[in-house]
Protein backbone atom coordinates (compact mmCIF):
# COMPACT_ATOMS: atom_id res chain seq x y z
CA UNK A 1 0.00 0.00 0.00
CA UNK A 2 1.33 3.18 -0.91
CA UNK A 3 1.72 6.15 1.37
CA UNK A 4 -0.50 8.88 -0.10
CA UNK A 5 -3.32 6.21 -0.27
CA UNK A 6 -3.69 5.60 3.32
CA UNK A 7 -5.77 9.20 3.82
CA UNK A 8 -8.32 8.12 1.46
CA UNK A 9 -8.63 4.08 2.10
CA UNK A 10 -8.44 4.50 6.14
CA UNK A 11 -12.21 6.74 5.99
CA UNK A 12 -13.67 4.17 3.14
CA UNK A 13 -13.01 1.33 5.22
CA UNK A 14 -14.50 2.98 8.47
CA UNK A 15 -17.07 4.08 6.66
CA UNK A 16 -18.06 0.73 5.53
CA UNK A 17 -17.80 -1.21 8.49
CA UNK A 18 -19.22 1.89 10.51
CA UNK A 19 -22.38 0.85 7.79
CA UNK A 20 -22.62 -2.52 8.91
CA UNK A 21 -23.03 -1.80 12.37
CA UNK A 22 -25.89 0.87 11.71
CA UNK A 23 -27.57 -1.46 9.64
CA UNK A 24 -27.11 -4.72 12.41
CA UNK A 25 -28.34 -1.83 15.24
CA UNK A 26 -30.91 -0.57 12.93
CA UNK A 27 -32.72 -4.58 12.49
CA UNK A 28 -32.42 -4.58 16.35
CA UNK A 29 -33.25 -1.00 17.34
CA UNK A 30 -36.03 0.04 15.46
CA UNK A 31 -39.05 -1.65 16.56
CA UNK A 32 -38.40 -0.66 19.95
CA UNK A 33 -37.39 2.46 19.46
CA UNK A 34 -40.62 3.53 17.16
CA UNK A 35 -42.40 2.23 20.17
CA UNK A 36 -40.63 4.27 22.48
CA UNK A 37 -41.07 7.52 20.68
CA UNK A 38 -44.93 6.71 20.17
CA UNK A 39 -45.69 5.88 23.79
CA UNK A 40 -44.23 9.15 24.66
CA UNK A 41 -46.67 10.47 22.36
CA UNK A 42 -45.41 11.14 18.51
CA UNK A 43 -47.45 10.62 16.09
CA UNK A 44 -46.70 6.94 13.62
CA UNK A 45 -44.85 9.60 11.12
CA UNK A 46 -43.49 11.76 13.02
CA UNK A 47 -41.84 8.52 14.87
CA UNK A 48 -40.76 7.08 11.72
CA UNK A 49 -39.50 10.79 11.04
CA UNK A 50 -37.12 10.56 14.35
CA UNK A 51 -35.84 7.47 13.95
CA UNK A 52 -34.68 7.84 10.47
CA UNK A 53 -32.62 11.11 11.76
CA UNK A 54 -31.30 8.91 14.55
CA UNK A 55 -29.66 6.41 12.57
CA UNK A 56 -28.32 9.06 10.11
CA UNK A 57 -26.66 10.75 13.05
CA UNK A 58 -25.20 7.32 14.19
CA UNK A 59 -24.26 6.97 10.83
CA UNK A 60 -22.10 10.28 11.11
CA UNK A 61 -21.46 9.15 14.72
CA UNK A 62 -19.77 6.04 13.90
CA UNK A 63 -18.17 7.22 10.70
CA UNK A 64 -15.94 9.94 12.29
CA UNK A 65 -15.30 7.56 15.15
CA UNK A 66 -17.69 8.49 17.86
CA UNK A 67 -17.53 6.75 21.44
CA UNK A 68 -19.36 3.13 20.91
CA UNK A 69 -19.44 1.84 24.55
CA UNK A 70 -22.73 2.16 25.47
CA UNK A 71 -24.34 2.82 21.54
CA UNK A 72 -27.65 1.62 22.72
CA UNK A 73 -27.99 4.03 24.98
CA UNK A 74 -26.73 6.58 22.91
CA UNK A 75 -29.73 6.01 20.27
CA UNK A 76 -32.62 6.29 22.68
CA UNK A 77 -31.06 9.76 24.45
CA UNK A 78 -30.92 11.30 20.56
CA UNK A 79 -34.09 10.03 19.80
CA UNK A 80 -35.77 10.84 23.55
CA UNK A 81 -34.12 14.58 22.84
CA UNK A 82 -35.63 14.51 19.30
CA UNK A 83 -38.98 13.87 20.75
CA UNK A 84 -38.33 16.43 23.43
CA UNK A 85 -38.09 18.72 20.32
CA UNK A 86 -41.13 18.05 19.07
CA UNK A 87 -42.86 19.81 22.42
CA UNK A 88 -46.17 19.72 20.35
CA UNK A 89 -46.22 16.06 20.56
CA UNK A 90 -44.28 15.18 24.03
CA UNK A 91 -47.00 17.11 26.04
CA UNK A 92 -49.24 14.67 25.20
CA UNK A 93 -49.26 12.14 28.30
CA UNK A 94 -48.47 8.42 27.98
CA UNK A 95 -51.80 6.91 29.06
CA UNK A 96 -54.38 9.31 28.07
CA UNK A 97 -54.00 8.22 24.55
CA UNK A 98 -55.68 4.27 24.66
CA UNK A 99 -59.54 3.91 24.33
CA UNK A 100 -59.72 1.06 26.41
CA UNK A 101 -63.17 -0.23 24.96
CA UNK A 102 -61.97 -0.09 21.41
CA UNK A 103 -58.61 -0.48 21.59
CA UNK A 104 -57.00 -2.45 24.41
CA UNK A 105 -56.14 -6.10 23.62
CA UNK A 106 -58.91 -7.82 26.09
CA UNK A 107 -59.44 -11.56 26.05
CA UNK A 108 -63.00 -11.68 24.62
CA UNK A 109 -63.42 -15.38 25.48
CA UNK A 110 -66.06 -14.75 27.69
CA UNK A 111 -67.85 -11.31 28.81
CA UNK A 112 -66.36 -12.06 32.77
CA UNK A 113 -63.28 -12.47 31.44
CA UNK A 114 -63.60 -8.88 29.05
CA UNK A 115 -64.82 -7.01 31.76
CA UNK A 116 -62.23 -8.12 34.26
CA UNK A 117 -59.68 -7.40 31.58
CA UNK A 118 -61.17 -4.29 30.85
CA UNK A 119 -61.22 -3.09 34.04
CA UNK A 120 -57.28 -3.63 34.82
CA UNK A 121 -56.71 -1.86 31.93
CA UNK A 122 -58.28 1.20 33.25
CA UNK A 123 -56.49 0.28 36.45
CA UNK A 124 -53.20 -0.03 34.70
CA UNK A 125 -53.99 3.63 33.03
CA UNK A 126 -54.86 5.51 35.90
CA UNK A 127 -51.94 3.71 37.29
CA UNK A 128 -49.58 4.84 34.36
CA UNK A 129 -50.79 8.95 34.88
CA UNK A 130 -49.82 8.86 38.48
CA UNK A 131 -46.14 8.18 37.75
CA UNK A 132 -43.77 11.06 37.12
CA UNK A 133 -42.25 11.78 33.72
CA UNK A 134 -39.06 10.23 34.96
CA UNK A 135 -40.50 7.00 36.24
CA UNK A 136 -42.40 6.73 33.04
CA UNK A 137 -39.89 7.15 30.66
CA UNK A 138 -37.50 4.70 32.62
CA UNK A 139 -40.51 2.22 32.48
CA UNK A 140 -40.60 2.92 28.69
CA UNK A 141 -37.01 2.17 28.13
CA UNK A 142 -37.35 -0.98 30.06
CA UNK A 143 -39.99 -2.21 28.48
CA UNK A 144 -37.56 -1.35 25.04
CA UNK A 145 -35.50 -3.47 26.45
CA UNK A 146 -32.84 -1.06 27.95
CA UNK A 147 -30.16 -2.13 30.59
CA UNK A 148 -30.09 0.03 33.53
CA UNK A 149 -27.11 1.53 32.73
CA UNK A 150 -28.45 2.36 29.06
CA UNK A 151 -31.60 4.35 30.28
CA UNK A 152 -29.11 5.95 32.42
CA UNK A 153 -27.12 7.03 29.32
CA UNK A 154 -30.32 7.76 27.49
CA UNK A 155 -32.21 10.42 30.37
CA UNK A 156 -28.75 11.49 31.85
CA UNK A 157 -29.31 9.73 35.25
CA UNK A 158 -26.86 7.31 36.79
CA UNK A 159 -26.94 3.29 36.88
CA UNK A 160 -28.29 3.27 40.55
CA UNK A 161 -30.69 6.77 40.12
CA UNK A 162 -32.23 4.09 37.46
CA UNK A 163 -32.48 1.27 39.42
CA UNK A 164 -34.19 3.17 42.06
CA UNK A 165 -36.49 5.10 40.07
CA UNK A 166 -38.16 1.73 38.05
CA UNK A 167 -38.12 -0.20 41.74
CA UNK A 168 -40.46 2.81 42.88
CA UNK A 169 -42.15 3.10 39.78
CA UNK A 170 -43.18 -0.60 39.80
CA UNK A 171 -44.64 -0.56 43.01
CA UNK A 172 -46.69 2.10 42.12
CA UNK A 173 -48.33 -0.12 39.37
CA UNK A 174 -48.48 -2.63 41.67
CA UNK A 175 -50.31 -0.94 44.28
CA UNK A 176 -52.13 0.97 42.64
CA UNK A 177 -53.68 -1.50 40.17
CA UNK A 178 -53.64 -4.18 42.72
CA UNK A 179 -52.13 -6.36 40.21
CA UNK B 1 -40.32 -6.77 55.60
CA UNK B 2 -37.60 -8.65 54.47
CA UNK B 3 -34.45 -7.07 53.89
CA UNK B 4 -33.70 -8.56 50.30
CA UNK B 5 -37.07 -7.16 48.83
CA UNK B 6 -36.10 -3.72 48.28
CA UNK B 7 -33.50 -6.11 45.63
CA UNK B 8 -36.45 -7.55 44.06
CA UNK B 9 -37.10 -5.62 41.16
CA UNK B 10 -33.43 -5.43 40.02
CA UNK B 11 -33.38 -9.30 40.70
CA UNK B 12 -36.12 -9.65 38.25
CA UNK B 13 -34.47 -6.94 35.53
CA UNK B 14 -30.92 -9.20 36.14
CA UNK B 15 -29.09 -6.02 37.13
CA UNK B 16 -27.73 -7.28 39.99
CA UNK B 17 -23.96 -9.01 39.99
CA UNK B 18 -24.01 -13.28 40.34
CA UNK B 19 -23.49 -13.30 43.84
CA UNK B 20 -26.60 -11.18 44.52
CA UNK B 21 -28.52 -12.96 42.18
CA UNK B 22 -27.33 -16.37 43.62
CA UNK B 23 -28.57 -14.47 47.24
CA UNK B 24 -31.49 -13.47 46.23
CA UNK B 25 -32.95 -16.83 44.41
CA UNK B 26 -31.86 -18.58 48.12
CA UNK B 27 -34.19 -16.33 50.00
CA UNK B 28 -36.90 -16.73 47.54
CA UNK B 29 -36.80 -20.48 48.06
CA UNK B 30 -37.59 -19.95 51.30
CA UNK B 31 -39.80 -16.79 51.70
CA UNK B 32 -42.76 -17.19 50.29
CA UNK B 33 -44.10 -13.03 50.47
CA UNK B 34 -40.96 -12.52 48.63
CA UNK B 35 -42.57 -15.13 45.98
CA UNK B 36 -45.89 -13.31 46.21
CA UNK B 37 -44.33 -9.74 45.53
CA UNK B 38 -41.88 -10.58 42.88
CA UNK B 39 -44.89 -12.43 40.82
CA UNK B 40 -46.45 -8.89 41.27
CA UNK B 41 -43.46 -7.20 39.92
CA UNK B 42 -43.57 -9.30 37.24
CA UNK B 43 -47.14 -9.10 36.54
CA UNK B 44 -46.77 -5.46 36.49
CA UNK B 45 -43.83 -5.03 34.53
CA UNK B 46 -45.73 -7.18 31.80
CA UNK B 47 -48.81 -5.23 31.52
CA UNK B 48 -47.18 -2.65 31.40
CA UNK B 49 -45.48 -3.78 28.37
CA UNK B 50 -48.60 -4.95 26.72
CA UNK B 51 -50.35 -1.07 27.01
CA UNK B 52 -47.09 0.04 25.24
CA UNK B 53 -47.97 -2.54 22.49
CA UNK B 54 -51.41 -1.14 22.93
CA UNK B 55 -50.86 2.06 22.32
CA UNK B 56 -48.36 1.63 19.32
CA UNK B 57 -51.01 -0.79 17.56
CA UNK B 58 -53.84 1.73 18.41
CA UNK B 59 -51.56 4.30 16.81
CA UNK B 60 -50.20 2.15 13.79
CA UNK B 61 -54.54 1.80 13.57
CA UNK B 62 -54.75 5.73 13.47
CA UNK B 63 -51.95 5.91 10.64
CA UNK B 64 -53.67 3.32 8.61
CA UNK B 65 -57.32 5.05 8.62
CA UNK B 66 -56.13 8.54 7.82
CA UNK B 67 -53.87 6.96 4.99
CA UNK B 68 -56.85 5.44 3.50
CA UNK B 69 -59.45 8.52 4.22
CA UNK B 70 -57.59 10.99 2.87
CA UNK B 71 -57.58 9.08 -0.71
CA UNK B 72 -60.75 7.59 -0.35
CA UNK B 73 -62.58 11.97 0.40
CA UNK B 74 -60.17 12.75 -2.14
CA UNK B 75 -61.96 10.43 -4.47
CA UNK B 76 -64.81 11.26 -3.44
CA UNK B 77 -65.08 14.92 -4.00
CA UNK B 78 -63.48 14.47 -7.55
CA UNK B 79 -65.83 11.64 -8.02
CA UNK B 80 -68.71 14.33 -6.77
CA UNK B 81 -67.32 17.15 -9.19
CA UNK B 82 -66.98 15.10 -12.16
CA UNK B 83 -71.00 14.02 -11.14
CA UNK B 84 -71.82 17.41 -10.95
CA UNK B 85 -69.81 18.80 -14.48
CA UNK B 86 -72.16 16.59 -16.07
CA UNK B 87 -74.96 17.36 -14.95
CA UNK B 88 -74.92 20.48 -15.21
CA UNK B 89 -73.85 19.76 -19.23
CA UNK B 90 -77.30 17.29 -19.57
CA UNK B 91 -79.14 20.32 -18.33
CA UNK B 92 -77.84 22.64 -20.77
CA UNK B 93 -78.62 20.16 -23.16
CA UNK B 94 -82.34 19.76 -21.80
CA UNK B 95 -82.69 23.34 -21.85
CA UNK B 96 -81.55 23.86 -25.33
CA UNK B 97 -83.91 20.67 -26.56
CA UNK B 98 -87.02 22.64 -24.71
CA UNK B 99 -86.42 26.22 -27.39
CA UNK B 100 -89.27 26.27 -28.72
CA UNK B 101 -88.71 24.80 -32.80
CA UNK B 102 -90.75 26.30 -35.80
CA UNK B 103 -93.70 24.50 -36.05
CA UNK B 104 -93.20 22.24 -39.31
CA UNK B 105 -96.30 21.98 -41.36
CA UNK B 106 -95.21 19.81 -43.59
CA UNK B 107 -96.14 17.00 -42.30
CA UNK B 108 -99.21 18.78 -41.64
CA UNK B 109 -99.89 19.11 -45.93
CA UNK B 110 -99.01 16.44 -46.57
CA UNK B 111 -101.12 14.63 -44.20
CA UNK B 112 -103.99 16.43 -45.59
CA UNK B 113 -103.07 16.74 -49.09
CA UNK B 114 -100.24 16.65 -50.88
CA UNK B 115 -98.03 13.71 -50.99
CA UNK B 116 -95.57 13.45 -48.76
CA UNK B 117 -92.57 15.28 -49.48
CA UNK B 118 -90.70 14.22 -46.24
CA UNK B 119 -92.25 11.19 -44.83
CA UNK B 120 -91.83 10.63 -40.92
CA UNK B 121 -88.62 8.89 -39.96
CA UNK B 122 -88.38 5.67 -40.79
CA UNK B 123 -86.69 3.03 -37.87
CA UNK B 124 -83.75 3.92 -37.97
CA UNK B 125 -81.72 0.03 -38.93
CA UNK B 126 -78.17 -0.02 -38.73
CA UNK B 127 -78.30 -0.67 -43.59
CA UNK B 128 -80.74 2.07 -43.93
CA UNK B 129 -78.11 5.31 -42.21
CA UNK B 130 -77.29 7.24 -45.34
CA UNK B 131 -75.05 10.07 -44.04
CA UNK B 132 -74.35 12.43 -46.84
CA UNK B 133 -71.95 14.99 -44.78
CA UNK B 134 -70.68 14.70 -41.35
CA UNK B 135 -73.53 16.68 -39.39
CA UNK B 136 -72.04 19.90 -38.17
CA UNK B 137 -71.26 20.79 -34.53
CA UNK B 138 -73.87 21.43 -32.40
CA UNK B 139 -74.13 25.52 -31.66
CA UNK B 140 -74.74 26.40 -28.59
CA UNK B 141 -76.98 29.59 -27.73
CA UNK B 142 -78.10 31.17 -24.98
CA UNK B 143 -81.46 30.33 -23.75
CA UNK B 144 -84.21 33.01 -23.62
CA UNK B 145 -86.62 33.43 -21.38
CA UNK B 146 -88.57 35.71 -23.68
CA UNK B 147 -90.27 33.11 -26.31
CA UNK B 148 -88.99 33.24 -30.13
CA UNK B 149 -91.66 35.25 -32.24
CA UNK B 150 -94.08 32.15 -33.95
CA UNK B 151 -92.63 30.92 -36.80
CA UNK B 152 -94.89 28.21 -39.22
CA UNK B 153 -93.08 26.31 -42.04
CA UNK B 154 -94.59 25.18 -44.84
CA UNK B 155 -93.02 22.83 -47.15
CA UNK B 156 -94.45 23.67 -50.98
CA UNK B 157 -93.63 21.11 -53.90
CA UNK B 158 -91.50 23.04 -56.31
CA UNK B 159 -93.55 21.80 -59.40
CA UNK B 160 -96.56 23.66 -57.70
CA UNK B 161 -94.43 27.00 -57.89
CA UNK B 162 -92.30 26.61 -60.78
CA UNK B 163 -92.81 25.89 -64.85
CA UNK B 164 -92.20 22.28 -65.35
CA UNK B 165 -88.24 21.57 -65.62
CA UNK B 166 -87.51 25.09 -64.27
CA UNK B 167 -86.08 23.20 -60.90
CA UNK B 168 -84.04 19.76 -60.49
CA UNK B 169 -85.61 17.02 -59.49
CA UNK B 170 -85.32 16.07 -56.09
CA UNK B 171 -85.74 19.63 -54.76
CA UNK B 172 -88.66 20.95 -53.14
CA UNK B 173 -88.63 24.30 -51.24
CA UNK B 174 -89.84 25.66 -47.50
CA UNK B 175 -91.16 28.37 -47.11
CA UNK B 176 -90.68 30.07 -43.28
CA UNK B 177 -93.58 32.13 -42.95
CA UNK B 178 -93.81 34.42 -40.02
CA UNK B 179 -96.89 36.20 -39.02
CA UNK B 180 -98.05 39.55 -37.15
CA UNK B 181 -100.04 39.62 -33.98
CA UNK B 182 -103.44 40.48 -36.21
CA UNK B 183 -102.94 37.21 -38.21
CA UNK B 184 -101.39 38.64 -41.27
CA UNK B 185 -98.23 37.08 -42.78
CA UNK B 186 -95.33 39.50 -41.90
CA UNK B 187 -92.45 37.67 -43.87
CA UNK B 188 -91.94 34.58 -45.86
CA UNK B 189 -88.62 33.04 -46.89
CA UNK B 190 -88.22 30.03 -49.47
CA UNK B 191 -85.57 27.47 -48.27
CA UNK B 192 -84.34 24.84 -51.23
CA UNK B 193 -84.09 21.31 -49.98
CA UNK B 194 -82.98 17.63 -51.46
CA UNK B 195 -86.15 15.92 -50.66
CA UNK B 196 -85.41 12.65 -52.64
CA UNK B 197 -81.82 12.35 -50.45
CA UNK B 198 -83.64 12.37 -47.35
CA UNK B 199 -86.50 10.25 -47.66
CA UNK B 200 -83.41 7.67 -47.80
CA UNK B 201 -85.90 4.40 -48.13
CA UNK B 202 -84.33 1.83 -50.83
CA UNK B 203 -85.91 2.18 -54.32
CA UNK B 204 -87.57 -1.46 -55.55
Amino acid sequence: MSGDSLPITLPLSRMAAGACEVTALYRELRKPLLRYLVCLGLSNDEAQDVVQDVFLRLHRHISSGGAQDNIRGWVFRVAHNQARNRQGSYQRRFGESLDVDKQAPVDKSTPERMVLEKERYRRLEQAIRLLTDTERECLLLRAAGLRYREIGEALGMGTSTVGDTVERAIKKLTEKCNV
Amino acid sequence: MCNDSGKLVAFLDHELDDGEMAGIRRHLEGCADCRTQLNQYESASTSFRTYCDAVEMAEHARHERSRWTVPVISGAAVTALAAAVVLLLLGHRVEKAGTPAPINAAAAVASESAPALEPPPAPRTSHQVHRLHVAPPVQTRVVELVPAEPAIEIAIPADSVFPPGAVPDGFAFTADVSFAPDGSARQMRLRPRLVSFQKGAPQP
